[in-house]
């Protein structure tokens, strides 16, 4: 029965890798996608195909996931592999939750908090080394948006303080190659960071099983299942997230697209070199962000920024509170049916979401479309608008046209 | 164990790399953009050559961050 179980934790971390691909490839491929720099269909098969590659290229992060988050001395392997599942489970529920309502929320600390969720309930809270927990993700994920911020305001303000004479076709011819090499690099470094979770987690189940000895090295198997489920979940693209992050946020220029991944892929290689597991998610959001603000004439829309950041605060308590609840389940049945029953749940509440999302799908064919804002937000510009031309503060400019939709009436498909 | 000190450091370290390839590479390649542009005689060569800087940056990037243990500590 161990061994059942560890076949179904080591799927159920495989499926959670291609949550992670297709939530993350917005991160690297949203600025080019909605710059047009690259049609979506070949952005996200380059960027699977670079996240294949960088996958092998380090396992630095994989060591950190290993250890330090959870106490897990004295615990018997079948109970151990029990907490790894019900983790995943508590990640891949939030994963799918917030690509639904195409939320750029954090992979990385999905994972980390339904470990944490589950390790509490199995094991009580001095289960969790709340020194590691501050150290390698709470603190880090309150530097890593505000870093590449910073790196990207001051990228962007200085290639248009270089350009600024250019005019428009000028820029969208040469930047092009820019943008396209700057989302590639962006690729690679989300391989070398964000593949290396999930060998981190079967590594741990495997030292559970008794298969593996905590000082092996990490098996070639495990490394090449994680980097093909990441690369195969990058390659279908998680257009929802896309959107938001390349049209949702800020209006992208192709300068600005450039500099917001040149930053995020020079912070996250420099992450993953040092072994700082930080959520790629939240460096590209803080890059795309940063970005925005260097430009005087380009709007960050907030509410859209706000929504985002709740997101971020609650994913790890959100995630833990689904693995701690899975793991409660599991408590009910002996471990094997327990294992079973928690999957066959993940497994129904993921079909149940991906119903809904084909109520409104986001796909390929519309992901560029003009970011259409609420009702109420729209409602309120316009009496902004109103009562500035009224106090005489803005003169009446004449309405705009609204531009028509592309694809409102192409056939309905995607993610 | 939180250390406070090795998170600092790393934290420097993110800052410092991500400034210098994350802004300074952007920087070049708008450089060779201005230079390509600007139609002077020499203006070609110039922008390639801040090009070739560019992509010889992203690479010697990736390769001392990834392989900077075993080049430097052997």
């Amino acid at each position: 029965m161990e061994l059942a179980i560890l076949v179904i934790v080591v799927i159920v971390a495989l499926a959670f890798d291609f949550t992670n691909g297709f939530h993350d490839t917005a991160n690297a491929m949203a600025p080019s996608v909605a710059t047009g720099a690259l049609k979506p269909k070949p952005a996200v098969a380059l960027s699977a195909s670079l996240n294949l590659v960088g996958a092998f290229l380090s396992i630095e992060v994989a060591r950190t996931v290993g250890s330090g988050i959870v106490d897990l001395t004295g615990v018997d392997g079948e109970q151990l592999m029990l907490i790894v599942l019900c983790g995943l489970t508590g990640a891949i529920v939030w994963n799918v939750l917030t690509w639904l309502f195409g939320l750029p929320s954090s992979s990385s600390h999905a994972l980390f908090g339904g470990l944490i969720g589950a390790t509490i309930a199995a094991l009580g809270i001095t289960g969790v080394l709340w020194g590691g927990v501050s150290q390698k993700i709470l603190i880090p994920a309150l530097f890593a948006p505000v870093i590449a911020g910073f790196v990207a305001f001051v990228g962007t303000w200085l290639v248009h303080r270089v350009t600024r004479n250019i005019g428009e076709r000028a820029e969208q011819r040469s930047f092009r190659w820019g943008q396209i090499g700057a989302a590639s690099l962006m690729s690679l470094a989300h391989g070398t960071n964000d593949a290396q979770k999930t060998m981190g987690v079967i590594f741990l189940a495997l030292v559970a099983h008794g298969t593996l000895d905590p000082d092996a090295d990490m098996p070639l198997w495990v490394r090449v299942a994680c980097a093909v489920a990441i690369a195969a979940g990058t390659y279908m693209g998680g257009w929802r997230v896309i959107r938001t992050l390349g049209k949702g946020i800020v209006d992208i220029s192709p300068r600005q697209g450039m500099s917001a991944d040149f930053s995020s892929a020079s912070i996250i290689l420099t992450s993953s070199h040092l072994g700082l597991p930080l959520s790629t998610t939240h460096v590209a959001s803080g890059s795309v962000i940063g970005s925005g603000l260097a430009r005087d004439d380009v709007n960050v829309r907030w509410s859209v920024a706000r929504r985002m950041l709740v997101a971020w605060i609650i994913t790890l308590p959100a995630a833990g509170a689904v693995g701690a609840v899975c793991l409660l389940i599991t408590n009910i049945f002996d471990h094997f049916w327990g294992a079973v029953v928690v999957t066959t749940i993940l497994i129904v509440a993921c079909t149940i979401m991906w119903l809904r999302s084909r109520l409104s799908p986001v796909g390929h064919h519309n992901v560029t479309d003009e970011w259409e804002q609420p009702k109420g937000e729209r409602k309120r510009e316009i009496d902004r608008e109103l009562s500035a031309v009224a106090s005489g503060i803005a003169p009446v400019s004449r309405p705009r046209k609204r531009k028509r939709q592309r694809g409102k009436n192409s056939p309905q498909r995607g993610m | 164990m939180f250390d406070l000190g090795v998170l600092l450091v790393a934290v420097a370290s993110v800052l410092g790399v991500g400034v210098l390839l994350g802004a300074g590479i952007p920087l070049i390649y708008a450089l060779g953009i201005r230079a390509q542009e600007s139609r002077r005689p020499s203006s070609n060569a110039v922008s390639a050559a801040l090009m070739i800087v560019c992509v010889l940056l992203a690479l010697g990037g990736i390769v001392v961050i990834i392989f900077g243990d075993a080049i430097f500590v052997g």
